[in-house]
């Protein structure tokens, strides 16, 4: 690759050079429709509340719960919440921000990925799968 | 094929929570560097997949191809093309303190490698003029062990230490060295400190020391990070500061989506031997961004940016537009 500080890549992986034929161009951009087209499928809607859409510096989830649950279950909930938040904000969108929201069904996954990438503790781990599935 | 088994077979087993999931980024990105001007469509997926309660399954992959004039006033494009793993690795949790993971994984030195390099999480489209200083392929191939050493609520410290072999392969390039980070983090001062080595174990022997800085004022949008590496024969630095507009309407209005980013960096030459990927000479280079922050994780990334150097000053003039995607890697059932 031409400018060695352009994306993140092994340098060894881009030396080698090809023309880009017509045929090539056109099965780049039908695999590009393609994965286009299937996103909405695969991205199975989820209902607003089992959707999981953290954002920093709310505390979200927790009023829904707030307004069904007895007082102190209600409290304990709220600060589980906050926990949850406070551990997303310290270890999650410190590198990056949090997206829009995903579904309720890989928020473990994303968990497990967060515990290994960010090395959480148990503790964190379980809390932010809390707050996630509030 | 036998990865693909073991995913189905996961199916079965995995909680409704653990669904595999496909995520990543698809992004087309334009720069004039020196007046050469070039093109990229790159998506980068990352599959990660749960197998059971211990065992975690990750890999990301990147597609691209760069159109760029070809050199010596010849007229016309060249084309670059690359599609190939960037790392394979299966992550074994064997208790709260340890993770091992094995495999092709991105070497944890410092905090860019691991942390910024994702085309979505980047601020820039480029990386830092330090991020081969004791990163080198930017793979490992082997083993590394990972975990939390101590969380708690005033401060935590966690660890990495790996070790690779040397591998020529075009997929998982790697060079033989082993390394580790340690890093301190205090969540009331929202403030992280990073150390870490490298010694590589071929070619040229080198160690490779690097700090990391990260500091969020808390309840303020600001980010300041920063990295220090010294190397055998170069040493270098960046500070990055990104600051949020959300004070204005919050960070959903058309003014709090605005990201102004300021990255400082320098490269010092020691000598000529050119083993780190570095320019041979001393480089200065700032970098100044307005990113917006699109509705559906969708990012907007410009940047100018002015590289000085004793072989020849230029601008660096950069856009681009990313898209991250994040979804189950197929429908799950309720339980």
């Amino acid at each position: 690759m031409g400018d060695r500080y352009r994306l993140s890549l092994p340098l060894s992986s881009v030396e080698g050079k090809r023309q880009m034929t017509p045929t090539r161009l056109f099965s780049m951009t039908l695999a590009a429709v393609l994965v286009s087209a299937s996103l909405p499928t695969l991205a199975k809607p989820v209902p607003q509340a089992a959707s999981s859409t953290p954002q920093s510096g709310s505390t979200a989830g927790s009023s829904g719960m707030h307004a069904t649950a007895g007082k102190p279950q209600a409290k304990k909930q709220l600060d589980q919440a906050d926990e949850g938040n406070r551990i997303f904000e310290q270890n999650c969108s410190r590198c990056h921000n949090a997206p829009d929201g995903f579904s309720s069904h890989i928020s473990g996954t994303v968990v497990r990925h967060m515990r290994v990438r960010a090395n959480l503790s148990d503790h964190d781990e379980q809390e932010l799968l809390r707050f996630f599935n509030p | 094929m036998v990865f693909a088994l073991a995913l189905l077979c996961a199916t079965k087993i995995v909680a409704a929570q653990d669904t595999p999931l496909l995520s990543g980024g698809v992004a087309f990105f334009h720069s004039t560097s020196g007046g050469s001007t070039d093109f990229t469509p790159v998506i980068e997926p990352l599959l990660a997949a749960p197998i059971g309660q211990h065992l975690f399954i990750e890999s990301r992959a990147t597609l691209l191809e760069t159109w760029l004039p070809k050199g010596n006033g010849q007229s016309g494009d060249d084309h670059i093309h690359f599609i190939g793993l960037n790392y394979l690795s299966g992550d074994f949790l064997i208790n709260r303190h340890l993770t091992l993971v094995a495999g092709s994984y991105l070497v944890p030195f410092a905090s860019y490698n691991e942390r910024l390099s994702p085309i979505w999480i980047n601020n820039f489209q480029d990386t830092p003029l330090i991020a081969s200083l004791g990163v080198n392929t930017g793979t490992g191939l082997g083993g590394m062990a990972r975990g939390s050493v101590v969380s708690h609520e005033k401060y935590s410290v966690d660890y990495t230490a790996f070790y690779s072999t040397r591998s020529n392969n075009l997929q998982f390039p790697a060079d033989r060295e082993f390394g580790g980070r340690v890093n301190l983090y205090l969540p009331v001062q929202r403030l992280e400190v990073g150390f870490s080595y490298d010694r590589v174990l071929q070619g040229v022997h080198e160690n490779f020391y690097g700090v990391h800085v990260w500091w969020e004022p808390k309840d303020t949008a600001l980010r300041l990070r920063s990295e220090f590496t010294s190397g055998q024969h170069a040493d270098g630095y960046w500070v990055e500061a990104d600051y949020r507009l959300q004070r204005f309407g919050g960070p959903d209005s058309v003014i709090g989506r605005f990201e102004p980013v300021f990255r400082m960096q320098q490269t010092f030459r020691r000598d000529n031997v050119a083993s780190d990927g570095l320019l041979p000479v001393d480089v200065q280079r700032a970098d100044f961004a307005i990113d917006y922050n699109l509705p559906h994780n969708t990012r907007i990334l410009t940047s100018y940016g002015r590289q000085f150097a004793s072989t020849g000053d230029h601008n660096v003039w950069e856009t681009g537009i990313v898209y991250r995607f994040l979804f189950p890697a197929w429908r799950a059932k309720d339980k």
